[in-house]
């Protein structure tokens, strides 16, 4: 009898602790909001849930989402960059002249694009990192020469991708769509994951985390800071090269007006994530949900056509909030401890 | 008005899990020195930070009273303004400014006036310090004074405020005994013109000769106040360590074994004023098993000399030699592939990540340990946690507990694990007992000796003399930045020490 009793009290309770345990996932907390959002753009749209434009959304946000997972990782270390909307920007302008005009192969055009993104970026870091410029002010700087850069080359226009060499399969490649999605979307899909396995399966995961957490316990701990900084840097750059060579094949045109609000997007979705803001917590899963979240706040707004600049008010909005339900969660995790 | 300038009436606060002040009383008459003594821990500081507004109205239980108003503090500013004074321990001052600017910091234009002038700053500043026979230059660069002149800045400072009480928080530790004899003419002026000096000291001769009263406090609580006719110097000593601490500090036997570490001359430019050493020519040795103390005044180079041989500080010159060989330790990773590890002071500034687990914490020094190819095993990871996690004796639930809800004796010992973790032969601890209870403290001394046993060397930095009296073998004194002497164990007695360190 007692038994029987015990045994339900303990069924109910693994029951709780399962229920508990759930809840104390960060990323669940990020979940249902968005899942709010979504019940609440169908009631107010019915066409939200519309295959075809879910697919849209899809498709739209694993461009600026690469972009993110960089700016993600720089941000978990304690750093932050503006530039990357603006370096986006540059390369595709570079990218497409390399292609079209200066008539480099096809794989030459890419590679010399991911490199410069990625020494670009590097710049940016060795900046902040070596050098200690405020990361905010390094970033903008670059921000304004990667623009002029990018309006130089074109003359505040664009250029035509279509004239370089191997560019057909190149184009065909970036506009289609298997299953509806693109293949961006899988790409993005794909680092996603691998920076997830990364950030929680290896050392360097680790490093990144204590960095942010705390340079000085890192240091400490006898991981050389400056480097894992760096390095995040680079990732970006990386990133923020293939997604311009992405773009490119997907507009087949490298425009100086690319990228414009990139880094608010990324920056949004990161704090969204529930990526501390300061460093130190977050997981590429909570990005994901981020960076689906800004998307889909994006499609209601055009779905309820309010206009561009309603838009980026809004953006601003959802950034402070995100800012302070990031301050309250660190404060509530160190506690009353903190004199 | 009545005969107390403030009263403190039945206060008692909490922080998360610990009580550091339970229903205490304290009272200040006008122009008297009142000493307020107590172990590390019993609460003086808490105290102070009640009086001083630190800890704001609302946080904590009880009154405070002023002539028998009572008053409601929202910031330490409330506390300057209705005439309380504060000189904390800690050193903190502008150093960038002159010093006329940081007197007047806060008052720096006068009462209502739009803009600052710089002349009349000066002056008024030079004045002051006459008066109060305070030996500073206005327009010196407060970066270039020495710790003890910073120490007098911040009460000239505090003084400037016109205050009924002053409140001094070990002001003597930094000082040179000339500056101590101006500063005691100072409270004892102050003291003549009807004002208060609270003193919070360590030291019993400065109790015995300077104030007319003393209250002592243990474990947050009010224990017993003396008149001046009634000093005891034993019994002030029983009552404020309160029970008998002849097994405080275990008894190890280890034997010492070879020259494990050597240094020659070691320099190290300021990283920030030009022209100036951090630390110069500091030579010493350490043996295996050994537990080397470096003893100086805070200021003298021996937190500097640590992180120097931790490799935080790139040499001007000298050399470290480490079991014999030439070793050149340009960072963090160098140091700890050669086997030292560094303690630091303040754990949660450098010591542990505070958004982690236990776990991450513990094995961050030694990824390596755990890896598996590319990633990390989990099961290595939780066997390395759990092993120093029992070995330690660090009380949670389990290796998951976040480090931030741990108590600070806890989380030393975290802290303490990690370092082990790196498997290290030397292991320099800077104040590694600092801010934690008493029975934790044991436990730590307890550690020490268990690792001196397993060929462990230590060099060990302590403001508490009797410690490091207590668990070291031998003494390498530090004053102004360099090495001045050496004692041996049956050598060194507070007294003696003291004199070397202000030689």
């Amino acid at each position: 009898m007692s038994d029987l009793e015990s045994k339900k009290n303990k069924i109910k309770n693994t029951g709780l602790t399962i229920v508990k345990k759930i809840f104390s996932i960060q990323e669940v907390s990020i979940i249902i909001p968005v899942l709010a959002l979504l019940i609440l753009a169908t009631i107010i749209n019915p066409m939200f849930v519309h295959p075809l434009n879910l697919a849209a959304i899809a498709r739209r946000m694993s461009m600026w989402g690469l972009v993110a997972i960089g700016e993600a990782l720089i941000i978990l270390t304690g750093n932050f960059d503006v530039s990357v909307g603006a370096m986006v920007a540059f390369i595709c302008v570079f990218f497409s002249a390399a292609g079209a005009i200066w008539q480099l192969p096809l794989i030459v055009a890419i590679l010399l694009s991911i490199l410069l993104a990625i020494t670009m970026s590097t710049i940016s870091g060795f900046c902040i990192v070596k050098l200690k410029i405020n990361p905010i002010l390094t970033t903008i700087a670059m921000a304004f020469i990667c623009r002029g850069l990018s309006k130089a080359l074109t003359n505040a226009h664009f250029v035509v991708f279509a004239p370089a060499k191997g560019s057909e399969g190149f184009l065909k490649f970036g506009q289609a769509e298997p299953l509806s999605l693109s293949w961006n979307f899988f790409i993005f899909i794909a680092f996603i994951i691998i920076f997830q396995i990364i950030l929680k399966k290896t050392d360097y995961g680790r490093k990144l985390y204590a960095t942010g957490d705390n340079s000085n316990v890192a240091r400490l701990a006898g991981i050389n800071t400056d480097i894992i900084k760096i390095s995040t840097f680079i990732i970006s750059g990386t990133l923020i090269g293939i997604a311009s060579v992405l773009l490119v094949a997907k507009e087949a045109v490298g425009s100086s007006n690319y990228g414009t609000g990139w880094e608010i997007l990324a920056i949004a979705a990161v704090a969204i994530a529930g990526i501390s803001l300061v460093g130190g917590a977050g997981s590429m899963i909570g990005l994901l949900i981020g960076v689906i979240m800004m998307q889909c706040i994006y499609n209601i707004l055009i779905l309820l056509q309010i206009n561009q600049h309603m838009q980026s008010i809004l953006l601003g909005v959802i950034m402070i909030l995100s800012v302070i339900i990031d301050l309250k969660r660190r404060n509530r995790i160190l506690g009353s401890k903190l004199e | 008005m009545g005969q107390y300038v403030l009263e403190v009436k039945n206060t008692t606060k909490d922080f998360t899990g610990v009580r550091a002040l339970d229903d205490v009383s304290f009272n200040v008459k006008n122009g008297e020195i009142i000493g307020l003594i107590g172990e590390n821990g019993a609460g003086k500081s808490t105290l102070l930070k009640v009086i001083n507004g630190i800890f704001p109205t609302g946080t904590f239980e009880g009154k405070l009273l002023i002539h028998d108003e009572e008053v409601n503090f929202h910031s330490p500013h409330d506390a300057l303004r209705k005439g309380i004074g504060f000189v904390s321990q800690e050193i903190n001052v502008m150093e960038d400014l002159n010093v006329a600017e940081n007197i007047f910091v806060g008052h720096l234009a006068g009462d209502k006036k739009p803009f600052i002038k710089q002349d009349e700053i000066l002056k008024k500043a030079a004045k002051f310090l006459k008066e109060k026979k305070i030996n500073l230059e206005v327009k010196t660069r407060v970066r270039m004074l020495s710790i003890g002149q910073k120490q007098l800045l911040m009460i000239a400072r505090a003084l400037s405020w016109d205050p009924h009480i002053l409140i001094l928080d070990e002001p003597t530790s930094a000082l040179a005994k000339d500056d101590v004899d101006n500063l005691f003419e100072l409270m004892r002026e102050f003291k003549a013109s009807g004002k208060s000096v609270v003193l919070v000291t360590h030291k019993l001769e400065e109790i015995i000769s300077l104030t007319d009263r003393v209250v002592i406090l243990r474990d947050g609580v009010n224990i017993d106040t003396y008149e001046r006719k009634h000093y005891n110097e034993g019994r002030i000593v029983t009552n404020m360590v309160g029970r008998t601490i002849k097994s405080m500090y275990p008894t190890r036997n280890v034997q010492i074994g070879e020259e494990i570490l050597r240094v020659e001359n070691l320099t190290v430019a300021h990283p920030k004023i030009k022209d100036k050493n951090l630390i110069e020519n500091i030579s010493f040795n350490l043996k295996r098993s050994e537990v080397l103390g470096l003893v100086g005044l805070s200021g003298s180079g021996r937190t500097e000399t640590l992180q120097t041989l931790f490799g935080q500080y790139p040499l001007l010159s000298g050399k470290i030699f480490v079991n014999g060989k030439n070793t050149r330790i340009r960072n963090e990773g160098d140091a700890i592939n050669n086997g030292l590890c560094l303690v630091t002071e303040d754990r949660k500034e450098n010591g542990l990540l505070m958004l982690s687990n236990i776990r991450h914490n513990i094995v961050l020094s030694n990824l390596r340990k755990i890896m598996n190819g590319l990633f990390i095993n989990n099961k290595k990871e939780n066997d390395v946690a759990n092993t120093y996690m029992s070995r330690l004796n660090i009380k949670a639930q389990n290796n998951n507990t976040m480090v931030a809800t741990l108590s600070g004796g806890n989380q030393q010992k975290v802290v303490l694990a990690k370092s082990l973790n790196t498997d290290p032969k030397i292991l320099l601890l800077d104040e590694p007992t600092k801010g934690i209870d008493v029975g934790s403290k044991n436990e730590i001394y307890n550690l020490i000796n268990a690792m001196t046993g397993m060929g462990i060397s230590i060099i060990m930095v302590s403001s508490e003399l009797p410690e490091l009296l207590a668990m070291c073998d031998r003494f390498i004194i530090l004053a102004h930045n360099t090495t001045v002497d050496e004692l041996s164990k049956s050598e060194a007695t507070q007294e003696n020490v003291m004199v070397k360190c202000f030689a």
